[in-house]
């Protein structure tokens, strides 16, 4: 469990970063479609991991 | 834990691969294309230790522990694609769209068909493939052109999306396929020009 933790942590992480590298690089559109692909996927992934299931 | 959202996440995740574009050109004596190469290899140690260990991880489906996960095959795509890049044969625009895109498309697909049936969810594929070719084009400004190629870049990936083959990964033909397509449609003459430098690497 620790390790999927830390495994969850990296995916929220590594797009996070990216678009803040796109938007201090000055591609907030880049960053926007970094965000926001990963944010739902992660909104629902998280309301599972604490009781409420998502879609599926 | 829901295990179909986990393997989405790990997907939409991959995206952030375009980062590699903006890096310096150079570490050192290493061309920065030597760095992918090196994760590439990992990548594949990684998945050859995981295959004779028969095992599985977070995000991976039970049927992978004896074959070819699909984050190899992405892992693969992105290395030919970004190496062609640097070799001159792709447009770099072409080739963070269409990372993007399938890094995110290819997850939207996995929850629509089940829901829609195929016809209706690759309309659905499509137009947010189409979506998100076109955010990526535009970052340096509107160019009416690169329509063309978000559209016809979309519906390529979603085709090449559709056939189960076993030792051919969706992820790796919806990376390669539009590249392929969109650089011969650039070739044809009267096209409007394709996305090309849209990123600068850091000094």
């Amino acid at each position: 469990m620790k390790y999927l933790r830390t495994f969850i942590a990296l995916l929220y992480l590594c797009p996070a970063v990216a678009g803040l590298l796109f938007l201090l690089a000055g591609h907030p559109l880049i960053a926007l479609v970094l965000w926001a692909g990963n944010g739902v996927p992660g909104f629902f992934l998280a309301r599972s991991l604490s009781g409420n299931d998502g879609p599926n | 834990m829901n295990e179909p959202l986990m393997r989405r996440m790990s997907h939409t995740a991959i995206a952030a691969a375009i980062v590699y574009f903006l890096l310096p050109d150079r570490f050192g004596p290493l061309p920065r294309v030597g760095l992918l190469v090196a994760v590439w290899l990992c990548v594949l140690g990684i998945e050859a230790r995981r295959l004779r260990a028969g095992a599985t991880f977070a995000g991976l489906r039970p049927h992978e522990s004896r074959r070819v996960a699909s984050y190899v095959w992405f892992t693969t795509g992105v290395t030919v694609l970004v190496a062609g890049y640097e070799a001159g044969l792709f447009e770099q625009g072409i080739v963070v769209g269409t990372i993007v895109m399938a890094a995110l498309t290819d997850p939207v697909l996995g929850e629509l068909k089940p829901r829609l049936g195929w016809p209706k969810a690759a309309l659905g594929g499509t137009f947010v493939a189409t979506l998100i070719y076109l955010l990526v084009f535009f970052t340096d400004g509107f160019e009416a052109g690169f329509v063309l190629y978000a559209v016809v870049g979309a519906a390529v990936a979603v085709i090449a999306e559709k056939p189960s083959l076993k030792w051919l990964d969706d992820d790796l033909l919806m990376l390669l396929t539009p590249v392929l397509v969109l650089t011969l449609l650039a070739l044809l003459p009267g096209m409007p020009t394709a996305p090309g430098e849209l990123i600068e690497a850091w000094p």
